[in-house]
């Protein structure tokens, strides 16, 4: 396209009515030229006012609840992505903070502590010889790992051999299966080895997706890898 | 390049842009009480817009839910001065409804990445007194839009449909269509700030 036919497609651009082709072509064409600036922020201005033409609407008490809920799990996860160790292959045995392998548990206790789940330190800081209720194979075509949960700290940890970074511009999510029906647990960091709080009690499979950066509300592709839980 | 001198720039809100950084920057810093505020205060805004477009509860919620998130994701690149973290966050919800909208179609979403800005230095109609001045201003340019300038907003904004799908709907040339939604809008910026 030539600046001219750019520039009689700005409105639909601004208002997201065209399809994927015209819209990459013209926001590659953007990136470089600088002649529809003008145009495009006095059309995006008018764009920002309409959702007020919308009626505002109260959701149910339990979306606010649900988006603190995804916040808190992502900011744990992040918080403990990076351990100074590798995951043993069977931890079902070892119990907590009495082996070196898990002194990055304590840290993330610690985290965990910040964000006022207080509870998760008490017990982290206690030996249970069966803190892992849940220890299964994570497998799919690119994809080799182990998946370890415990139903008392709500935690699951996955450890993967090279895995691989998603497509560009897309992300890994990760996803519980309860009664066949998906539930996001969150979107992945791009590590081998994961800590993220999930309760994953009641839910028959644990799978990761391939979505669009951000992630998507249901998974919009098949899982790039699984794990039976049951 | 349009072909009249430029409108003048609606004048930004510097209480408002103040607000937003310091809402940016507790984001940043993962504070949990900045994403409830940001929430408390645009939460059934953005419920009503994914609402508008869908017409579902279920699917409504979710996005919100993500979208929320999402914002909280980019709050470390995102910049107050290029837009309000109000528009950013109604973009994204747009976004998102319009995608399972046309998924729902059976078309394949848009997949723009919620990070990708529309423009960088649009004015925003922010610094209205209250929401409800706001919406009671456009509403009111909105009527005074021509009956086909107004329906080309409903069609595509709230209605998914690409331009055209607009134009085969209407059984007018795409190039109708085209001028149709960009007059439109236009007309409606001029509206509002002269308004």
């Amino acid at each position: 396209m030539n600046c001219e036919e750019i520039n009689e497609l700005l409105a639909a651009y601004a208002v997201d009515a065209l399809d994927r082709s015209d819209t990459r072509t013209i926001g590659d064409h953007l990136s470089t030229c600088r002649k529809h600036d003008e145009t495009l922020a006095g059309l995006t201005s008018a764009v920002w006012s309409l959702p007020a033409l919308a009626e505002e609407r109260d959701p149910s008490p339990e979306l606010r609840a649900r988006l603190l809920g995804a916040f808190d799990a992502e900011v744990a996860a992040q918080a403990v992505t990076t351990p100074p160790r590798a995951i043993p292959r069977e931890p079902a045995t070892v119990p907590f903070v009495r082996r070196s392998a898990f002194a990055w548990l304590a840290a993330a206790a610690l985290f965990l502590v910040v964000v006022g789940l207080t509870t998760w330190n008490v017990v982290l800081q206690t030996s249970d010889e069966d803190a892992w209720t849940v220890s299964a194979d994570l497998t799919g075509a690119n994809i080799d790992g182990h998946l370890w949960y415990s139903d008392g700290l709500q935690l699951a940890v996955l450890s993967m051999e090279e895995m691989p970074a998603a497509d560009s511009g897309r992300v890994y999510q990760a996803w519980g299966i309860y009664d066949g029906r998906p539930v996001s647990l969150g979107v992945m960091p791009h590590e081998d080895t994961i800590a993220m709080k999930a309760d994953l009690a009641g839910a028959s499979t644990f799978a990761i997706t391939e979505e669009p950066a951000g992630g998507s509300p249901q998974p919009t592709g098949d899982p790039v890898a699984v794990a039976e839980l049951g | 390049m349009p072909n009249s001198p430029p409108d003048p720039p609606i004048a930004p809100s510097r209480s408002i842009d103040i607000e937003d950084a310091r809402l940016l920057d507790r984001l940043r810093r993962n504070e949990r009480d900045a994403l409830a505020a940001m929430y408390d205060a645009y939460g059934r805004m953005a419920y009503g817009l994914a609402y508008r477009v869908l017409g579902e509860a279920g699917d409504a919620e979710d996005i919100v839910q993500e979208s929320f998130l999402s914002v909280w994701r980019q709050a470390e690149r995102l910049d107050p001065a290029r837009g309000s973290v109000r528009s950013l966050l109604m973009t994204i919800v747009h976004r998102r409804s319009i995608d399972v909208l046309r998924r729902r179609r059976g078309r394949p979403e848009r997949a723009l990445d919620d990070a990708q800005p529309i423009a960088s230095s649009a004015p925003d109609p922010v610094e209205f007194a209250s929401q409800a001045e706001e919406r009671e201003r456009i509403q009111g340019a909105m009527k005074e839009l021509p009956p086909e300038q107004r329906a080309a907003i409903e069609l595509t904004y709230f209605g998914g449909l690409t331009i055209a799908e607009m134009a085969t709907r209407e059984q007018i040339p795409l190039g109708t269509a085209k001028s149709r939604l960009r007059l439109a809008l236009e007309r409606l910026r001029k509206a509002l700030v002269t308004a």
